[in-house]
């Protein structure tokens, strides 16, 4: 697999200086974001070197093709999220808020066609880092 | 009318009366070196406080300063974040970094649950508010809003120089909580000396503190007496009649939570509308550029409330500690800037750059943690009507004097005199 070799420009878990790509780890740890996620996510959030890359990257680099896996689930782990909303404002579709404003996701999480780029934009937006993309194979 | 003897006795208690808890020697005049001796209350902070914090990131992450009984500014996102999230170490007694600290014993509650609040006492405290404060709930707020913003700009008529901080963003906040909490729509001037008192007043005298302070609780406790009276469909009557555990809340908790929206919902929002039309004002691509494509708005939104955020938190240290090369003392204070930490190069792609659509912005505006701010979908509905309102109304507008911009001083940042010249009006 390529790509998080080829686009994580910087090695993520570099340390003290990304608290955010430590969060991704534990969470690849943990299972809940595919090593592709992970490595996307942190070279769209560690893009410095080449910055006028990042757009592209989210447009042309995204881990499906590279991989050959796809955007098949999404889900917001309740114990980060802290209701700044970020998903429901960026992806109104497939997420909503509750009657206390935290986040949920519509339907049973199952990204339609389509929207995977919107799942994406939410999760790379929210500030706890509490949206989970959980991918599958191109079967 | 029933009376309710929560409210009977004198509600000048410990936090109106700053009476209890340790004041610290007052100590202004210009720093000597910002990674020793740093504050947030001299002008050279509040005119541009981001060549400093660049400045400390690089050469001294976790400033120090002695002022203010002693304090640390951590300036790298890593470390304002893991201050946000460690509530064990670190408590939110007092979030105002100032002359006086209250005694240990006012948490978990603190004077204003909950950003005041501890765990546990925090959740509940909270929970008890998130209800009104959803995106749901305040969008119910929108139409009132924007009516409101556009009869700002209906009273420009005849102009060509308004102070778009004085005359229009100051007004909107002010509005929108006085209609929350359910207190006169014309007392809006009286807010605004509450707020700078708290926010601003850091080094006044303290008799000279507790009296205007004291005019605040006068004002408050007005405000409950008129809702025991008369309960309606708002906030202040919410709280009255709101339970905790079965049981009402006390009259410092319904007080405090009351100054909290009083004073948070005002100078942040202010600031926030201010500092995004002074850069829209200074950018003229980035103003032609929403100006042609209105659609970016939310997005600008989001870049201004990084690049400019308004607030900054702070934090007293529970123990003596060791955070990263630092020996913390219990007690000491952390100025939690969520500003440097929006421009901090590790987390954020070229973050001195204000790029109208960029496209990941994982901000630290609204705090991050338990604490995340209460009103942020309040704060993003009027930003989002205030700018489109002002955009559609006034089109292409410029600075008049740029001399005449003056910048609030302390934990809440932005314009408060902004001179702009409108075109269209």
């Amino acid at each position: 697999m390529q790509w998080p070799g080829r686009v994580c420009l910087r090695p993520c878990a570099a340390g003290p200086a990304a608290p955010a790509a430590a969060r991704h780890r534990r969470l690849a740890q943990n299972g809940c974001l595919s090593a592709a996620e992970y490595g996307y996510a942190c070279a769209v959030q560690e893009s410095e070197p080449f910055p006028l890359l990042a757009p592209m990257q989210l447009l042309l680099l995204h881990p499906s093709q590279q991989t050959g896996r796809f955007l098949v689930k999404v889900r917001i782990d309740a114990g980060l999220c802290q209701g700044h909303g970020r998903c429901y404002d960026l992806a109104p579709g497939l997420f909503g808020d509750d009657e206390e404003g935290y986040g949920h996701v519509r339907s049973d999480g199952v990204v339609p066609a389509g929207a995977a780029d919107d799942a994406r934009r939410a999760a790379l937006n929210c500030p706890e880092h509490a949206i989970v993309l959980i991918e599958g194979d191109t079967a | 009318v029933t009376a309710d003897n929560r409210f009977a006795r004198d509600l000048r208690d410990k936090r109106a009366g700053e009476s209890v808890g340790t004041r610290s020697e007052i100590v202004t005049g210009p720093v000597s070196d910002w990674a020793t001796d740093f504050s947030h209350t001299e002008p050279e902070w509040s005119d541009d406080p981001y060549p400093i914090q660049d400045d400390l990131r690089q050469r001294c992450p976790i400033a120090h300063t002695d002022r203010f009984g002693g304090g640390w500014l951590p300036t790298r996102y890593e470390d304002v974040a893991a201050i946000a999230y460690d509530t064990e170490h670190f408590s939110s007694r007092s979030i105002i970094m100032g002359n006086f600290r209250p005694p240990g014993d006012l948490a978990p509650i603190g004077g204003s649950p909950p950003i005041t609040s501890d765990p546990p006492f925090h959740h509940d405290a909270r929970k008890l508010l998130l209800p009104a404060f959803t995106k749901t709930a305040v969008s119910k707020l929108e139409p009132a809003t924007r009516t409101f913003c556009h009869s700002l700009i209906d009273a420009f008529q005849g102009q060509d120089v308004v102070d778009a901080a004085a005359d229009y963003a100051q007004h909107i906040p002010m509005r929108v909580i006085a209609d929350l909490l359910g207190f006169p729509p014309q007392d809006g001037p009286q807010f605004r000396a509450f707020a700078q008192n708290t926010l601003e007043g850091i080094n006044r005298p303290p008799q000279e503190r507790v009296t205007r302070m004291s005019a605040l609780f006068y004002y408050l406790r007005a405000q409950v007496n008129e809702h025991l009276e008369n309960p309606r469909d708002d906030l202040t009557t919410f709280l009255i009649n709101a339970e905790m555990d079965g049981r009402k809340l006390d009259a410092s908790h319904i007080v405090g939570t009351m100054t909290l929206l009083l004073i948070a919902g005002i100078d942040t929002t202010w600031s926030a509308i201010g500092a995004s039309l002074w850069h829209l004002a200074t950018s003229p691509s980035d103003r032609r550029r929403l100006l042609a494509e209105p659609e970016l708005l939310p997005a600008a939104i989001e870049e201004f409330l990084r690049a400019y955020a308004p607030v900054t938190m702070a934090r007293l240290v529970k123990d003596d500690m060791r955070f990263r090369d630092v020996q913390m003392k219990a007690d000491d204070w952390i100025l939690l800037s969520y500003p440097a930490a929006n421009r901090d190069p590790a987390q954020f792609d070229r973050p001195d750059q204000v790029i109208i659509d960029r496209e990941v912005n994982r901000h630290a505006a609204f705090g991050l943690g338990i604490h995340r701010c209460l009103g942020s979908h309040l704060a993003r509905m009027e930003l989002q009507v205030a700018l489109e309102t002002w955009l559609e109304r006034i089109g292409e507008f410029s600075l008049a004097d740029a001399s005449a911009v003056t910048w609030s001083t302390g934990q809440v940042r932005g314009p408060r005199t902004l001179p702009l010249r409108i075109h269209g009006g």
